[in-house]
């Protein structure tokens, strides 16, 4: 795939609005409504679905760079081990609530996850000290 | 100059009203170079949006030199360096263009204009073979056009999409040969199909009055009852027209010239029509 930041025409600075206007912004250009009736609606879709795979990859990008407190790497690989989460993250990012307090020794521990999926076939928590982590497994 | 493919100069950056202004100069001084001086006369709005659309798709524009206007020698200019053949095919085509407009004033004009066309004729014939020789498809595609357009304008019934599809083929046949790829391609004849059916229906309202008066064809003109369609109805039909080719512009990764082009498709072109349309609706309330 080519860089998600140029299908969406923001560079990798933008901030999240940024990147959430560049995508409505396309999806108003692109939208399969626009070309119901034309013989260019097959090639609209393609760049439709380019623009929505660039958008969830950025998405990932950043929210897994959130996660592990890095700066997300630039990783177009749609093969690599993170794509085996991919779907699991797009679901919690769109449905989970989780919040975070920040404990007496400056860890952070999650309160309250809620995880909704019936697919998830193991959980185990990882206790160090007063940090309590709630880690998937490998699904 | 002359056409309908016109940029909305107010809306454009300092730079690249600048540009454009190095694309026409560059077009004029190749016509010249190619031709002759006096087919500079015939330089062209529609021409100059051709020739920046096909260095746009080639990314063929290495940059402006100085230099000074062919007409005007006290006039400094910049002017758009080419390194494909953008200028040498827009200016191919205006000749050829050119040519065949005059054949068709010759059938359809009144004594004098059909005189002076006579009188002008040998001159770009000439003009016309050499761009013919440089590129037959090109000449082709519009002498096909010319007489596909006569047989429509003369059927027993011409509807206004009939009467359109002639220029629009042809546009759309020169367009989609420039394309790299087959989806290119594709793009390309849908927008060249649109825009010459939009260029060829803004003309035919532009001309309804003068049509009426010399029992002229015109789409818009009922030929046997002399009954002439509603404004509404003229401006849905560009509208039309100027959307399916707003949609497969957009389908085009242009990066050069893009301000440009984007200023021409959103505001120049819709600017041209509203010029025209608003002539019928003042021509309607003086009626």
């Amino acid at each position: 795939m080519n860089n998600p930041y140029e299908v969406l025409g923001v560079s990798e600075t933008a901030t999240d609005e940024e990147v959430k206007a560049a995508y409505r912004n396309l999806a108003k250009k692109y939208h399969p409504d626009n070309y119901t009736d034309s013989p260019l609606a097959d090639v609209a879709e393609q760049k439709m679905k380019e623009i929505n795979e660039a958008y969830d990859m950025i998405n990932q990008m950043r929210q897994k760079g959130k996660g592990t407190g890095s700066t997300g790497s630039s990783s177009y690989n749609a093969n690599s081990s993170s794509s085996q989460f991919y779907n699991v993250r797009i679901y919690i990012q769109r449905n989970a609530s989780v919040s975070f307090a920040c404990n007496s020794f400056g860890r952070y521990n999650a309160v309250t996850p809620t995880w909704p999926f019936a697919s998830i076939r193991s959980l185990s928590s990882l206790t160090s000290g007063s940090v309590t982590l709630w880690k998937c497994s490998s699904l | 100059m002359f056409g309908y493919l016109q940029i909305q100069k107010s809306e454009l950056l300092v730079r690249e009203s600048e540009a454009y202004k190095a694309v026409y100069c560059g077009l004029c001084r190749q016509m010249g170079k190619d031709y002759s001086v006096f087919t500079r006369f015939t330089l062209s709005y529609d021409c100059t949006f051709y020739a920046m659309l096909l260095m746009s798709l080639n990314r063929s524009c290495k940059g402006f030199k100085d230099g000074r206007c062919t007409c005007n020698p006290l006039k400094k200019c910049k002017f758009a360096t080419d390194e494909g053949d953008a200028y040498s095919k827009a200016a191919a085509f205006s000749m050829i263009s050119v040519y065949y407009k005059i054949i068709d004033d010759i059938q359809d004009s009144g004594f004098f204009k059909k005189l002076l066309c006579r009188i002008i004729k040998p001159f770009f014939s000439h003009q016309r073979k050499k761009a013919a020789k440089k590129y037959p498809d090109m000449d082709k595609a519009v002498a096909d056009m010319m007489k596909m357009q006569y047989d429509a304008e003369h059927s027993e019934k011409p509807s206004v999409d009939m009467s359109a599809h002639p220029t629009a083929l042809m546009l759309a046949t020169v367009l989609s040969a420039e394309a790299h790829d087959e989806t290119q391609k594709r793009v390309l004849y849908e927008f060249g199909y649109h825009i010459g059916r939009w260029i060829y229906l803004v003309d035919a309202a532009d001309d309804i009055e003068k049509d009426i008066k010399s029992n002229g064809f015109n789409p818009f003109v009922n030929k046997k009852t002399g009954e002439v369609r509603s404004s509404d109805f003229i401006q849905a039909v560009l509208n039309q027209s100027l959307a399916r080719a707003y949609d497969a512009y957009n389908l085009m990764n242009f990066t050069d010239f893009k301000g440009i082009l984007d200023n021409m498709m959103l505001l120049g072109f819709p600017a041209s029509q509203n010029r025209v349309t608003s002539k019928l609706d003042t021509e309607v309330n003086n009626e």
